[in-house]
């Protein structure tokens, strides 16, 4: 036992000398990292040296944000087929962006609350992600907290002031809303109000007049709860007080939806019976009807024959349709429309058959939010409203490119 | 005892073992095989990439081809420069044909090893990578577009030949260093000048000889896209689609022929198109001259701007016969077929008048391909025919004359003969250079 304690002892020396050797041959680690490690230095001599200057200025610096303005494929979702936003429009959408989200919530609760919770990250993209299975398109995306990626860049117009509001401007603050859900959960209450009416799949296909008669406020808020709570924070906020008379007004009412021989379906509030033999067979003529072109909601002039089923047409076409020359944006504008015909006609409303008083759950959704928003952030959100409203009427996109043009 | 020796052996064979490995692990490290870290080289590869790039003083010529195999491929030219911005050129049915350009951004990047990308978005380029429907395109493309790409993987690079391979769909892309002193207007107008002299489909179908018996029928070439289906095939069931690019060279395909190498077919001297290092195989006419020429339904065009030698001098009389006996103005004479009649036919046209003027009569071709006879009457015609017989009695000494003559055919552009040159077999100087009409 002692002589092999002895051997082992040897051994223990001898592998002991080999590590030691062994040692002095440590392979030094590389003092250069293998990444880039460099302050971000722009080049003057560059083609997009002012916008990246203002960048770093207005973004970077006071919110520790990447704007990523050339496309990087890497950053996106590889199964849709994507394109890079226009250099011209991304500098326009980037001084909105500031102007219409950044300054507001900045000037509303000081500049330390989007350096916190903001997004880190905001990548501008030239198309639409149209998914080729049902043909939706994805306008922004917020993705864990951080990034938020603003779609359809090309197609920005900024004359066109509805389509800004709703693709661009509603797009921001819905895709804030989520971030600060994803960071502080909103109440689970909000969930419940229209769980059985949620359609994850299929909303696309379904009018903005009846979901809202649901109490969502448009056809994507209809498709599942946290999509509608950040449509309701959206929508409230960026909607004009027009806009979300009307939205109100369509969800106080009800909706007879017709469906044409050519597949067309059309959602209407009104109908009449056009002479005594319509009324003796239940002919209706359905009025009032509800169009939604690109997110921009009307109340149109158009009128559709309907049988007692419901039917707008028999075996050998439609039964009839007119109209279609008039679209109402407002509340008062409709009411004058319904106020002309019933002159001519005795003119009833649909029945609200849902069960669901579309009006009064609209308002208590805003009213969660606006509480949760109060509570979790200390944010008036009535006051993000005015703010955003009066922004949204009063910019000089000149006055804000030209701090591009000036950056020092 | 046994035990005592034993352990000495085992106590000589650790302090080997020890020794052993402390010597070999002197040595225990392995020679770098590279002089930097993968990274570094990234970055390397991405500056050489980013300075080959700009190097070219006129830019770069990109054959590029989207990921299907309705259109044929695009030719764009570019100037990077160092300040990353790109100036890109076309002239194609994504300019409306004319020629346009326009500037914006790109990069390299490193991603799958040194990436190319056209990072932001330019009009004449990235439409198509657009994901929108495309209405020149069979079919709904919502969501894909043409399926282009605009970041491409560099596979290799000199200073005047770079290959890509897009990053999202893996099409090749070639892009080659311009000549310094090549305009760019000019350069898409002399592509435009080979498409059109090679590929018309009036002229359909071409063959196409891959070599080893390996024939195809090709139809609508002028579209981009070769219509192929193998010799003696069903036209229905085993038609394919080859896209291909036209460039100085020749023409370069999207992808090689199956079960070959073959990519390009290469201008030949005689106007055709061959495979570089396969006898006798190419593309080509899959019909004799003479037999086009003879096509019912082909029109040409004599004229008096278009005639030589003994046909001027006729042609030049009738002219003035024209004017001194119809007081109208001699336009042509069309060699062509009259369908009413079923019979060939020469159509004389002058001003003043719609209604045409036929007189009857045959052409024969020889098995040559290339000789060409004809048999016009003297007497034979429409009312109008035989009016223009009577009055115009150059007419007659010129038909005369058509028919005693042996005629070469000639053209050059014999995948597309737009314009034949008939010659006299007997006098060099007689010929004739016919338009299609």
């Amino acid at each position: 036992m002692k002589l092999t304690n002895k051997y082992i002892s040897c051994l223990a020396t001898g592998v002991m000398i080999a590590g030691a050797l062994a040692s002095c041959s440590e392979e030094k680690l590389d003092d250069q990292s293998i990444f880039d490690t460099t302050d971000v230095t722009l080049d003057p001599n560059s083609y997009t040296y002012k916008f990246d200057r203002w960048i770093q200025k207005e973004y970077t610096e006071p919110y520790n944000l990447t704007f990523i303005y050339k496309m990087e494929d890497l950053a996106t979702d590889m199964d849709y087929n994507l394109v890079p936003a226009e250099y011209n429009k991304a500098q326009e959408l980037a001084v909105l962006t500031k102007y219409l989200w950044f300054d507001v919530y900045t000037d509303l609760v000081g500049i330390d609350f989007l350096k916190q919770y903001g997004p880190k990250i905001l990548h501008l993209i030239g198309s639409t992600a149209i998914n080729p299975a049902n043909g939706t398109e994805i306008l922004g995306l917020a993705e864990g907290g951080l990034k938020v990626s603003l779609f359809r860049v090309n197609q920005f117009d900024p004359n066109d002031f509805e389509q800004l509001n709703e693709k661009y401007f509603k797009t921001m603050h819905h895709e804030f809303a989520h971030i600060l859900h994803q960071t502080k959960t909103y109440p689970k209450e909000f969930d419940l109000i229209t769980a059985d009416r949620y359609e994850p799949m299929g909303w696309q296909d379904r009018s903005g007049a009846v979901v809202a008669s649901y109490g969502c406020t448009s056809a994507y808020a209809s498709g599942q709860a946290r999509e509608d709570f950040a449509e309701t924070i959206a929508n409230y906020i960026t909607r004009t007080d027009e806009q979300w008379d009307l939205t109100l007004w369509l969800a106080n009412r009800g909706w007879q939806v017709a469906q044409l021989a050519n597949g067309i379906e059309l959602a209407c509030t009104k109908y009449y019976y056009a002479n005594a033999t319509d009324r003796a067979n239940d002919m209706k003529t359905l009025t009032g009807c509800f169009v939604e072109a690109d997110g921009i909601y009307t109340v149109t002039d158009i009128c559709v024959k309907v049988d007692a089923t419901g039917s707008a047409s028999d075996d050998s076409g439609n039964y009839g349709v007119s109209g279609g020359n008039m679209a109402f944006k407002t509340v008062p504008d409709i009411e004058a429309y319904f106020a002309q015909l019933a002159q001519q006609y005795d003119l009833y409303d649909v029945v609200d058959t849902d069960n669901v008083d579309g009006k009064a759950v609209i308002l208590q959704k805003t009213s969660i939010a606006r509480n949760w928003l109060e509570s979790a952030w200390n944010l008036d959100l009535d006051k993000l409203r005015d703010e955003v409203q009066f922004r949204q009427r009063n910019f000089d996109l000149d006055a804000l490119l030209s701090e591009i043009e000036n950056v020092q | 005892m046994i035990m005592k020796h034993i352990n000495k052996y085992i106590f000589a064979s650790a302090t080997l073992i020890a020794f052993a490995s402390a010597f070999s692990s002197c040595k225990n490290e392995e020679d770098d095989i590279f002089d930097a870290s993968a990274a570094e080289r990234l970055e390397q590869a991405k500056t050489e990439n980013h300075n080959l790039l700009c190097a070219a003083p006129n830019g770069w010529a990109m054959q590029y081809f989207a990921d299907n195999t309705d259109e044929g491929g695009y030719t764009f030219l570019m100037k990077f420069d160092k300040n990353t911005s790109v100036k890109i050129a076309a002239n194609s049915s994504l300019t409306g044909n004319v020629y346009e350009e326009e500037t914006s951004m790109f990069d390299v990047i490193a991603d799958y090893g040194p990436v190319l990308t056209f990072n932001s978005y330019n009009s004449i380029f990235h439409q198509l990578a657009d994901p929108y429907d495309v209405p020149s395109l069979p079919g709904d493309e919502s969501g894909y577009g043409h399926r282009g790409d605009y970041e491409f993987i560099i596979m290799d690079a000199t200073a005047d030949r770079i290959e890509l391979r897009g990053k999202k769909h893996g099409v090749d892309i070639i892009m080659t260093a311009l000549p310094e002193d090549a305009d760019w207007a000019t350069y898409f107008d002399d592509l435009k000048a080979k498409s059109r002299s090679l590929f018309n489909d009036k002229f359909d179908p071409l063959l196409l000889d891959l070599g080893d018996d390996n024939r195809f029928i090709v139809s609508k070439a002028s579209t981009g896209v070769f219509n192929i289906y193998p010799e003696g095939g069903d036209a229905i069931s085993q038609t394919t689609k080859h896209p291909y690019i036209i460039n100085n060279n020749g023409i370069r395909f999207k992808e090689k022929f199956e079960d070959t190498e073959i990519q390009e077919l290469l201008f030949s001297e005689d106007g055709t198109l061959h495979v570089e290092g396969i006898e006798g195989a190419g593309l080509r006419q899959s019909l004799a001259l003479n037999e086009i020429f003879a096509r019912k339904s082909f029109s040409w065009r004599i004229t008096t701007a278009n005639c030589y030698g003994s046909f001027a001098t006729v042609l030049a009389v009738i002219e003035t016969e024209t004017k001194d006996k119809l007081k109208r103005n001699f336009n042509s004479i069309d060699l062509t077929y009259y369908s009413n009649q079923g019979t060939y036919a020469l159509s004389f046209r002058n001003s003043g008048t719609s209604a045409a003027a036929y007189i009857y009569g045959d052409e024969t071709v020889d098995a040559d391909g290339v000789s060409v006879k004809f048999d016009f009457s003297t007497t034979e015609g429409n009312n109008n025919g035989k009016n223009r017989l009577r009055d115009i009695p150059s007419l007659t000494t010129f038909i005369n004359l058509l028919n005693s003559t042996q005629f070469t055919l000639s053209t050059d552009n014999p995948l597309a003969p737009t314009t034949v040159i008939l010659k006299s077999k007997d006098n060099e100087n007689d010929y004739m250079i016919v338009p299609l009409v």
